[in-house]
Protein backbone atom coordinates (compact mmCIF):
# COMPACT_ATOMS: atom_id res chain seq x y z
CA UNK A 1 0.00 0.00 0.00
CA UNK A 2 3.04 2.31 1.16
CA UNK A 3 5.20 1.69 -2.03
CA UNK A 4 4.14 5.06 -3.38
CA UNK A 5 4.78 7.13 -0.57
CA UNK A 6 7.15 9.72 -1.84
CA UNK A 7 4.73 11.86 -3.79
CA UNK A 8 1.95 12.46 -0.65
CA UNK A 9 5.53 13.65 1.32
CA UNK A 10 6.34 15.89 -1.71
CA UNK A 11 2.83 16.97 -1.83
CA UNK A 12 2.56 17.34 1.54
CA UNK A 13 5.77 19.75 1.80
CA UNK A 14 4.77 21.96 -0.88
CA UNK A 15 1.44 22.51 1.29
CA UNK A 16 3.42 23.07 4.07
CA UNK A 17 5.80 25.75 2.38
CA UNK A 18 3.18 27.85 1.54
CA UNK A 19 1.64 27.87 5.21
CA UNK A 20 3.53 31.11 6.56
CA UNK A 21 3.94 29.16 9.74
CA UNK A 22 5.87 26.78 8.36
CA UNK A 23 8.47 29.71 6.62
CA UNK A 24 8.67 31.70 9.97
CA UNK A 25 9.33 27.89 11.68
CA UNK A 26 12.17 27.05 9.26
CA UNK A 27 14.03 29.40 7.18
CA UNK A 28 14.70 28.17 3.48
CA UNK A 29 18.08 26.58 3.87
CA UNK A 30 16.99 24.71 6.98
CA UNK A 31 13.91 23.59 5.23
CA UNK A 32 16.32 22.72 2.07
CA UNK A 33 17.95 20.31 4.65
CA UNK A 34 14.84 18.46 6.01
CA UNK A 35 13.70 18.18 3.04
CA UNK A 36 16.91 16.19 1.57
CA UNK A 37 16.45 14.00 5.04
CA UNK A 38 12.73 13.23 4.34
CA UNK A 39 13.01 12.58 0.89
CA UNK A 40 16.25 10.24 1.56
CA UNK A 41 14.32 8.22 4.55
CA UNK A 42 11.21 7.72 2.59
CA UNK A 43 14.08 6.14 -0.04
CA UNK A 44 15.54 4.02 2.61
CA UNK A 45 11.35 3.28 3.54
CA UNK A 46 10.37 2.40 0.00
CA UNK A 47 13.71 -0.25 -0.40
CA UNK A 48 13.19 -1.90 2.87
CA UNK A 49 11.61 -5.41 2.59
CA UNK A 50 7.87 -5.53 3.19
CA UNK A 51 8.02 -7.34 6.63
CA UNK A 52 10.52 -4.35 7.66
CA UNK A 53 8.33 -1.59 6.31
CA UNK A 54 5.54 -3.27 8.78
CA UNK A 55 8.13 -3.23 11.73
CA UNK A 56 9.42 0.86 10.39
CA UNK A 57 5.51 1.94 9.93
CA UNK A 58 4.61 0.25 13.86
CA UNK A 59 7.29 1.74 15.52
CA UNK A 60 6.46 5.00 13.45
CA UNK A 61 2.91 5.26 15.26
CA UNK A 62 4.01 4.05 18.04
CA UNK A 63 6.56 6.96 18.89
CA UNK A 64 3.83 9.34 17.44
CA UNK A 65 1.18 7.61 19.88
CA UNK A 66 3.34 8.16 22.90
CA UNK A 67 4.05 11.86 21.85
CA UNK A 68 0.35 12.64 22.20
CA UNK A 69 -0.10 10.32 25.41
CA UNK A 70 2.89 12.10 27.22
CA UNK A 71 1.92 15.26 25.53
CA UNK A 72 -1.31 14.47 26.73
CA UNK A 73 0.14 13.89 30.47
CA UNK A 74 2.72 16.73 30.66
CA UNK A 75 -0.46 19.16 29.84
CA UNK A 76 -2.94 17.65 32.33
CA UNK A 77 -0.43 16.49 35.26
CA UNK A 78 -0.79 19.48 37.40
CA UNK A 79 -4.85 19.78 37.11
CA UNK A 80 -5.10 15.67 37.86
CA UNK A 81 -2.86 16.35 41.00
CA UNK A 82 -5.06 19.84 42.30
CA UNK A 83 -8.00 17.98 41.44
CA UNK A 84 -7.17 14.97 43.62
CA UNK A 85 -5.89 17.25 46.27
CA UNK A 86 -9.01 19.29 46.52
CA UNK A 87 -11.40 16.17 46.38
CA UNK A 88 -9.59 14.61 49.62
CA UNK A 89 -9.39 17.95 50.90
CA UNK A 90 -13.16 18.31 50.35
CA UNK A 91 -13.59 14.48 52.43
CA UNK A 92 -11.16 15.89 55.11
CA UNK A 93 -13.19 19.28 55.44
CA UNK A 94 -16.63 16.85 55.70
CA UNK A 95 -15.00 15.68 58.79
CA UNK A 96 -13.25 18.58 60.21
CA UNK A 97 -14.87 22.10 59.30
CA UNK A 98 -12.56 24.02 57.88
CA UNK A 99 -13.72 26.71 60.81
CA UNK A 100 -12.30 24.29 63.02
CA UNK A 101 -8.35 24.57 61.76
CA UNK A 102 -5.78 26.88 60.52
CA UNK A 103 -3.18 24.20 59.28
CA UNK A 104 -3.19 22.65 55.81
CA UNK A 105 -4.42 19.19 56.96
CA UNK A 106 -3.07 18.25 53.56
CA UNK A 107 0.98 19.22 54.40
CA UNK A 108 0.55 18.13 57.75
CA UNK A 109 0.41 14.48 57.86
CA UNK A 110 2.37 11.10 58.98
CA UNK A 111 2.94 7.67 57.67
CA UNK A 112 2.37 5.00 60.43
CA UNK A 113 2.36 1.38 60.53
CA UNK A 114 -1.09 0.25 61.12
CA UNK A 115 -2.56 -1.54 63.73
CA UNK A 116 -2.11 -5.53 64.12
CA UNK A 117 -2.44 -7.44 60.85
CA UNK A 118 -3.54 -4.17 58.85
CA UNK A 119 -0.06 -3.54 59.24
CA UNK A 120 0.50 -5.76 56.30
CA UNK A 121 -1.67 -3.49 54.09
CA UNK A 122 0.87 -0.82 54.11
CA UNK A 123 1.03 2.15 56.34
CA UNK A 124 -1.70 4.17 57.33
CA UNK A 125 -1.55 7.98 56.37
CA UNK A 126 -3.01 10.67 58.91
CA UNK A 127 -4.09 13.65 58.37
CA UNK A 128 -3.49 16.18 61.48
CA UNK A 129 -6.06 19.22 62.06
CA UNK A 130 -4.45 22.02 64.04
CA UNK A 131 -5.85 25.94 65.67
CA UNK A 132 -3.35 28.40 66.71
CA UNK A 133 -0.64 24.94 66.43
CA UNK A 134 -2.78 23.08 68.92
CA UNK A 135 -4.36 19.93 67.94
CA UNK A 136 -7.82 19.47 67.36
CA UNK A 137 -8.20 16.40 65.38
CA UNK A 138 -6.41 13.54 63.48
CA UNK A 139 -7.88 12.02 60.49
CA UNK A 140 -6.86 7.76 59.85
CA UNK A 141 -7.29 6.57 56.53
CA UNK A 142 -8.81 3.54 57.85
CA UNK A 143 -9.46 -0.15 55.98
CA UNK A 144 -11.93 -2.66 56.54
CA UNK A 145 -10.47 -5.54 54.55
CA UNK A 146 -13.56 -7.84 56.04
CA UNK A 147 -16.27 -6.07 53.45
CA UNK A 148 -18.79 -8.08 52.10
CA UNK A 149 -16.66 -7.63 48.54
CA UNK A 150 -13.22 -6.34 49.13
CA UNK A 151 -11.75 -3.79 51.55
CA UNK A 152 -13.71 -1.05 52.33
CA UNK A 153 -11.48 2.17 52.55
CA UNK A 154 -12.67 5.07 55.61
CA UNK A 155 -11.41 7.66 57.01
CA UNK A 156 -12.04 8.26 60.52
CA UNK A 157 -11.81 11.61 62.61
CA UNK A 158 -10.94 11.12 66.28
CA UNK A 159 -10.95 14.59 68.01
CA UNK A 160 -8.20 15.12 70.27
CA UNK A 161 -10.21 13.90 73.35
CA UNK A 162 -11.06 10.74 71.89
CA UNK A 163 -14.30 11.51 70.56
CA UNK A 164 -15.20 10.43 67.04
CA UNK A 165 -15.53 13.67 64.71
CA UNK A 166 -17.40 10.98 61.77
CA UNK A 167 -16.17 8.70 59.78
CA UNK A 168 -16.77 8.47 55.45
CA UNK A 169 -16.22 5.53 53.08
CA UNK A 170 -13.72 6.61 50.74
CA UNK A 171 -13.71 3.37 47.89
CA UNK A 172 -15.56 0.32 48.67
CA UNK A 173 -17.18 -1.90 45.78
CA UNK A 174 -20.13 -3.63 48.33
CA UNK A 175 -23.75 -4.39 46.70
CA UNK A 176 -25.30 -1.60 44.90
CA UNK A 177 -28.60 -0.81 46.95
CA UNK A 178 -28.01 -2.92 49.67
CA UNK A 179 -24.27 -2.54 51.16
CA UNK A 180 -23.45 0.69 49.47
CA UNK A 181 -25.76 2.43 51.95
CA UNK A 182 -22.75 2.94 53.94
CA UNK A 183 -21.87 5.81 51.28
CA UNK A 184 -23.22 9.05 52.71
CA UNK A 185 -24.48 10.44 49.32
CA UNK A 186 -26.59 7.06 49.89
CA UNK A 187 -27.66 7.03 53.27
CA UNK A 188 -26.89 9.10 56.51
CA UNK A 189 -26.00 5.88 58.42
CA UNK A 190 -22.21 6.53 58.22
CA UNK A 191 -23.54 9.92 60.57
CA UNK A 192 -23.96 7.53 63.49
CA UNK A 193 -20.76 7.63 64.43
CA UNK A 194 -20.24 11.05 65.28
CA UNK A 195 -19.76 12.48 68.51
CA UNK A 196 -18.90 8.37 69.55
CA UNK A 197 -16.16 7.21 71.76
CA UNK A 198 -14.70 3.93 73.60
CA UNK A 199 -16.61 4.51 76.36
CA UNK A 200 -20.20 5.80 74.28
CA UNK A 201 -20.58 2.80 73.99
CA UNK A 202 -18.80 0.62 75.62
CA UNK A 203 -16.45 -1.80 74.09
CA UNK A 204 -19.05 -4.50 74.09
CA UNK A 205 -21.61 -2.94 72.42
CA UNK A 206 -19.25 -1.97 69.88
CA UNK A 207 -21.48 -4.03 67.02
CA UNK A 208 -23.88 -4.14 64.89
CA UNK A 209 -27.00 -4.93 66.40
CA UNK A 210 -27.18 -8.60 65.33
CA UNK A 211 -24.12 -9.12 67.20
CA UNK A 212 -25.56 -7.53 70.26
CA UNK A 213 -24.64 -4.08 69.62
CA UNK A 214 -25.40 -0.46 69.08
CA UNK A 215 -25.15 0.13 65.81
CA UNK A 216 -28.19 -0.61 63.43
CA UNK A 217 -27.55 -2.93 60.28
CA UNK A 218 -29.15 -3.17 56.71
CA UNK A 219 -31.96 -4.89 55.58
CA UNK A 220 -30.30 -7.59 53.76
CA UNK A 221 -26.93 -6.48 54.40
CA UNK A 222 -25.31 -7.21 57.87
CA UNK A 223 -21.64 -7.92 56.92
CA UNK A 224 -20.64 -4.66 55.17
CA UNK A 225 -21.90 -2.78 58.66
CA UNK A 226 -20.10 -4.85 60.83
CA UNK A 227 -16.97 -4.55 59.17
CA UNK A 228 -17.15 -0.53 58.79
CA UNK A 229 -18.14 -0.76 62.83
CA UNK A 230 -14.88 -2.87 63.62
CA UNK A 231 -12.97 -1.10 61.53
CA UNK A 232 -13.82 2.27 63.03
CA UNK A 233 -13.28 0.90 66.83
CA UNK A 234 -9.78 -0.40 65.44
CA UNK A 235 -9.20 3.08 64.53
CA UNK A 236 -10.36 4.59 68.28
CA UNK A 237 -8.64 2.20 69.82
CA UNK A 238 -5.28 2.67 67.64
CA UNK A 239 -5.66 6.24 68.48
CA UNK A 240 -5.84 5.66 72.76
CA UNK A 241 -2.75 3.57 71.95
CA UNK A 242 -0.71 6.13 69.67
CA UNK A 243 -2.35 9.61 70.97
CA UNK A 244 1.18 11.40 71.96
CA UNK A 245 2.34 10.08 68.64
CA UNK A 246 -0.67 10.99 66.67
CA UNK A 247 -0.57 14.37 68.01
CA UNK A 248 3.06 15.13 68.44
CA UNK A 249 3.08 18.94 67.47
CA UNK A 250 5.52 19.28 64.54
CA UNK A 251 7.76 23.12 64.43
CA UNK A 252 7.52 22.78 60.69
CA UNK A 253 4.89 20.60 59.44
CA UNK A 254 7.93 19.45 56.48
CA UNK A 255 10.12 18.99 59.05
CA UNK A 256 7.61 16.66 61.61
CA UNK A 257 8.44 13.88 58.55
CA UNK A 258 5.32 15.22 57.40
CA UNK A 259 4.76 14.45 53.36
CA UNK A 260 2.75 16.32 51.08
CA UNK A 261 -0.22 13.40 50.12
CA UNK A 262 0.59 11.66 46.43
CA UNK B 1 -30.03 18.05 0.02
CA UNK B 2 -28.14 15.83 1.97
CA UNK B 3 -25.61 13.30 -0.02
CA UNK B 4 -27.60 9.72 0.31
CA UNK B 5 -24.31 8.28 1.08
CA UNK B 6 -24.28 10.62 4.26
CA UNK B 7 -27.88 9.31 5.33
CA UNK B 8 -27.39 5.76 4.99
CA UNK B 9 -23.99 5.96 7.05
CA UNK B 10 -26.28 7.56 9.38
CA UNK B 11 -29.09 5.22 8.80
CA UNK B 12 -26.94 1.93 8.90
CA UNK B 13 -25.01 3.22 12.22
CA UNK B 14 -27.71 4.31 14.07
CA UNK B 15 -30.62 2.35 13.37
CA UNK B 16 -29.94 -0.84 10.99
CA UNK B 17 -26.70 -2.06 12.39
CA UNK B 18 -26.91 -0.31 16.15
CA UNK B 19 -23.66 -1.70 17.68
CA UNK B 20 -25.49 -2.77 20.81
CA UNK B 21 -28.98 -3.48 19.50
CA UNK B 22 -28.17 -5.40 16.84
CA UNK B 23 -24.43 -6.19 16.57
CA UNK B 24 -24.34 -6.65 20.17
CA UNK B 25 -20.78 -5.35 20.42
CA UNK B 26 -18.73 -3.40 23.33
CA UNK B 27 -21.73 -5.45 25.71
CA UNK B 28 -19.21 -4.96 28.74
CA UNK B 29 -19.14 -1.45 29.59
CA UNK B 30 -22.91 -1.13 27.99
CA UNK B 31 -23.97 -3.79 30.59
CA UNK B 32 -21.61 -2.39 33.23
CA UNK B 33 -22.30 1.13 33.50
CA UNK B 34 -25.86 1.67 32.76
CA UNK B 35 -27.33 1.65 36.34
CA UNK B 36 -27.82 5.42 36.15
CA UNK B 37 -28.57 7.92 33.37
CA UNK B 38 -25.88 9.67 34.17
CA UNK B 39 -23.05 7.26 34.05
CA UNK B 40 -24.51 6.35 30.89
CA UNK B 41 -24.56 9.46 29.47
CA UNK B 42 -20.61 9.84 30.42
CA UNK B 43 -19.65 6.77 29.26
CA UNK B 44 -21.62 7.33 25.96
CA UNK B 45 -19.46 10.42 25.01
CA UNK B 46 -16.35 9.35 26.05
CA UNK B 47 -16.54 6.20 23.16
CA UNK B 48 -18.11 8.74 21.09
CA UNK B 49 -15.03 10.58 20.82
CA UNK B 50 -13.37 7.81 20.75
CA UNK B 51 -15.22 6.28 18.07
CA UNK B 52 -14.39 9.71 16.07
CA UNK B 53 -11.02 10.56 16.78
CA UNK B 54 -9.57 7.09 15.80
CA UNK B 55 -12.14 6.42 12.72
CA UNK B 56 -10.52 9.85 11.34
CA UNK B 57 -7.35 8.54 12.13
CA UNK B 58 -7.65 5.35 10.72
CA UNK B 59 -8.99 7.19 7.74
CA UNK B 60 -6.22 9.47 7.08
CA UNK B 61 -3.67 7.02 7.37
CA UNK B 62 -5.13 4.32 5.43
CA UNK B 63 -3.15 5.21 2.24
CA UNK B 64 0.29 3.65 4.56
CA UNK B 65 -1.62 0.85 6.74
CA UNK B 66 0.20 -2.48 5.34
CA UNK B 67 -2.35 -5.13 5.40
CA UNK B 68 -0.75 -7.41 7.17
CA UNK B 69 -0.21 -5.29 10.56
CA UNK B 70 -3.43 -3.18 10.04
CA UNK B 71 -4.89 -5.03 13.66
CA UNK B 72 -1.95 -4.00 15.64
CA UNK B 73 -2.11 -0.46 14.14
CA UNK B 74 -5.76 0.04 15.75
CA UNK B 75 -5.06 -1.29 18.98
CA UNK B 76 -1.94 1.21 19.19
CA UNK B 77 -4.43 4.40 17.39
CA UNK B 78 -7.67 3.24 19.87
CA UNK B 79 -5.53 2.73 23.03
CA UNK B 80 -3.41 6.55 22.22
CA UNK B 81 -7.27 7.87 22.15
CA UNK B 82 -8.38 6.28 24.53
CA UNK B 83 -5.50 7.33 27.02
CA UNK B 84 -5.49 10.39 25.87
CA UNK B 85 -9.39 10.89 26.51
CA UNK B 86 -8.61 9.66 30.02
CA UNK B 87 -6.23 11.51 31.37
CA UNK B 88 -8.63 14.45 30.33
CA UNK B 89 -11.73 13.53 31.96
CA UNK B 90 -9.60 12.52 35.12
CA UNK B 91 -8.52 16.57 35.46
CA UNK B 92 -11.58 17.76 33.98
CA UNK B 93 -14.59 15.69 34.88
CA UNK B 94 -12.57 14.03 38.04
CA UNK B 95 -15.87 12.78 40.32
CA UNK B 96 -17.36 11.18 37.28
CA UNK B 97 -14.05 9.95 36.28
CA UNK B 98 -13.55 7.77 39.70
CA UNK B 99 -17.41 7.00 39.33
CA UNK B 100 -16.72 5.32 36.11
CA UNK B 101 -13.22 3.95 36.83
CA UNK B 102 -11.88 0.98 35.24
CA UNK B 103 -14.45 1.19 32.52
CA UNK B 104 -12.59 4.32 30.68
CA UNK B 105 -9.17 2.72 30.20
CA UNK B 106 -11.40 -0.24 28.56
CA UNK B 107 -12.83 1.47 26.12
CA UNK B 108 -10.07 0.25 24.47
CA UNK B 109 -11.28 -3.06 24.06
CA UNK B 110 -14.89 -2.46 23.09
CA UNK B 111 -14.93 -4.40 19.66
CA UNK B 112 -17.30 -1.59 18.18
CA UNK B 113 -14.63 0.61 17.83
CA UNK B 114 -11.75 -1.68 16.23
CA UNK B 115 -14.50 -3.37 14.34
CA UNK B 116 -15.33 0.08 12.67
CA UNK B 117 -11.72 1.32 12.08
CA UNK B 118 -11.16 -2.57 10.17
CA UNK B 119 -15.07 -2.37 8.25
CA UNK B 120 -15.44 1.17 7.44
CA UNK B 121 -12.83 3.50 8.21
CA UNK B 122 -9.86 1.74 6.57
CA UNK B 123 -11.70 2.17 3.48
CA UNK B 124 -13.06 5.35 3.19
CA UNK B 125 -12.21 8.82 3.45
CA UNK B 126 -11.86 10.70 6.93
CA UNK B 127 -15.21 13.10 6.06
CA UNK B 128 -17.34 9.53 5.82
CA UNK B 129 -15.07 7.49 8.51
CA UNK B 130 -16.05 10.53 11.04
CA UNK B 131 -19.19 10.68 10.62
CA UNK B 132 -19.66 6.95 10.93
CA UNK B 133 -17.78 7.04 13.80
CA UNK B 134 -19.93 10.07 15.36
CA UNK B 135 -23.06 7.98 14.03
CA UNK B 136 -22.04 4.62 15.50
CA UNK B 137 -21.13 6.34 18.55
CA UNK B 138 -24.60 8.54 19.16
CA UNK B 139 -26.07 5.36 18.43
CA UNK B 140 -24.05 2.99 21.03
CA UNK B 141 -24.83 6.10 23.74
CA UNK B 142 -29.06 5.95 22.68
CA UNK B 143 -28.35 2.43 23.70
CA UNK B 144 -26.71 3.17 26.94
CA UNK B 145 -29.01 6.33 27.75
CA UNK B 146 -31.85 4.23 26.94
CA UNK B 147 -30.99 1.30 29.17
CA UNK B 148 -29.63 3.76 32.06
CA UNK B 149 -33.14 5.84 32.14
CA UNK B 150 -34.38 2.80 32.20
CA UNK B 151 -32.98 1.20 35.23
CA UNK B 152 -32.16 4.08 37.44
CA UNK B 153 -36.65 4.79 37.10
CA UNK B 154 -37.18 1.22 37.62
CA UNK B 155 -34.07 0.79 40.05
CA UNK B 156 -34.28 3.79 42.17
CA UNK B 157 -37.39 6.08 40.83
CA UNK B 158 -35.08 8.94 39.82
CA UNK B 159 -33.97 10.09 36.64
CA UNK B 160 -30.62 12.27 36.38
CA UNK B 161 -29.31 11.43 39.73
CA UNK B 162 -26.11 13.90 40.00
CA UNK B 163 -25.85 15.54 37.15
CA UNK B 164 -23.82 17.94 38.49
CA UNK B 165 -20.59 15.52 37.92
CA UNK B 166 -21.05 16.33 34.21
CA UNK B 167 -22.52 19.59 33.59
CA UNK B 168 -21.17 21.30 36.65
CA UNK B 169 -22.49 22.78 40.04
CA UNK B 170 -26.11 24.21 38.54
CA UNK B 171 -27.19 20.60 37.17
CA UNK B 172 -27.60 19.67 40.70
CA UNK B 173 -31.21 20.44 40.45
CA UNK B 174 -32.12 18.65 37.48
CA UNK B 175 -32.54 15.93 39.79
CA UNK B 176 -36.14 14.35 38.76
CA UNK B 177 -38.33 12.21 41.23
CA UNK B 178 -40.20 10.12 38.66
CA UNK B 179 -41.55 7.89 41.61
CA UNK B 180 -42.89 9.45 44.92
CA UNK B 181 -41.73 7.25 48.06
CA UNK B 182 -40.26 4.35 45.71
CA UNK B 183 -38.42 2.01 47.65
CA UNK B 184 -36.44 1.12 45.07
CA UNK B 185 -36.40 -2.58 42.92
CA UNK B 186 -32.60 -3.78 44.16
CA UNK B 187 -32.79 -6.32 40.45
CA UNK B 188 -32.92 -3.28 37.99
CA UNK B 189 -29.39 -2.11 39.80
CA UNK B 190 -27.96 -5.35 39.52
CA UNK B 191 -26.44 -6.98 36.33
CA UNK B 192 -29.08 -9.18 36.07
CA UNK B 193 -31.35 -5.82 35.32
CA UNK B 194 -28.88 -4.83 33.09
CA UNK B 195 -29.25 -8.26 30.79
CA UNK B 196 -32.88 -7.89 31.05
CA UNK B 197 -33.22 -4.41 30.30
CA UNK B 198 -30.76 -5.02 27.07
CA UNK B 199 -33.14 -7.76 25.74
CA UNK B 200 -36.43 -5.73 26.30
CA UNK B 201 -34.99 -2.76 24.21
CA UNK B 202 -33.78 -5.18 21.68
CA UNK B 203 -37.32 -6.93 21.87
CA UNK B 204 -38.82 -3.72 20.70
CA UNK B 205 -36.26 -2.80 18.62
CA UNK B 206 -37.15 -6.01 16.79
CA UNK B 207 -41.05 -4.86 16.82
CA UNK B 208 -40.80 -1.88 15.64
CA UNK B 209 -38.84 -3.24 12.67
CA UNK B 210 -41.37 -6.45 12.05
CA UNK B 211 -44.04 -3.60 11.92
CA UNK B 212 -41.91 -1.76 9.22
CA UNK B 213 -41.52 -4.59 7.46
CA UNK B 214 -45.38 -6.15 7.34
CA UNK B 215 -46.22 -2.54 6.61
CA UNK B 216 -44.15 -2.78 3.91
CA UNK B 217 -45.57 -5.74 2.51
CA UNK B 218 -49.14 -4.98 2.69
CA UNK B 219 -48.56 -2.43 0.36
CA UNK B 220 -46.65 -5.37 -2.07
CA UNK B 221 -49.77 -7.35 -2.69
CA UNK B 222 -51.10 -4.70 -5.05
CA UNK B 223 -48.66 -4.85 -7.36
CA UNK B 224 -48.47 -8.76 -7.12
CA UNK B 225 -52.32 -8.97 -7.82
CA UNK B 226 -52.13 -6.46 -10.93
CA UNK B 227 -48.89 -8.13 -12.38
CA UNK B 228 -50.91 -11.84 -11.98
CA UNK B 229 -53.91 -9.38 -14.01
CA UNK B 230 -51.88 -8.96 -16.73
CA UNK B 231 -51.62 -12.15 -19.53
CA UNK B 232 -48.78 -14.40 -18.89
CA UNK B 233 -46.47 -14.61 -22.18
Amino acid sequence: MAKNAKPGVDWLLLEARRASWWRALFPSRALAGLRQLIAHAVKLYAGLAPASQAGVLLGILSFTGMGLVGLTHWLTASIIAEQERSALLQSLHALVPATQHDNDMLADTLELAGPGAAAAAGPITVYRARKDGRPVAAVLTAAAPDGYNGTIRLLVAVRQDGTLAGARVVAHKETPGLGDLIEEAKSDWICVFSGRSLTDPDEKRWAVKRDGGAFDQFTGATITPRAVVRAVYRSLVYFRDHQDELLAAGADPRASGGTTHD
Amino acid sequence: MIDPAYRKIAYDALWKNNQAFVALLGLCPLLAVSNTLVNALGLGLATLLTLVLSNLAVSLIREHIRHEVRLPIFVLVIASVVTVIELCMNAFFHELYTILGIFIPLIVTNCAIIGRAEAFACKNPPDKAALDGLCIGLGFTLALVLLGGMREVVGSGTLFARADLMFGEGAGDWFITVLEDYPGFLLAILPPGAFIGLGLLIAVKNLIDARIKKAAKALLPISRSSRSDAPLP
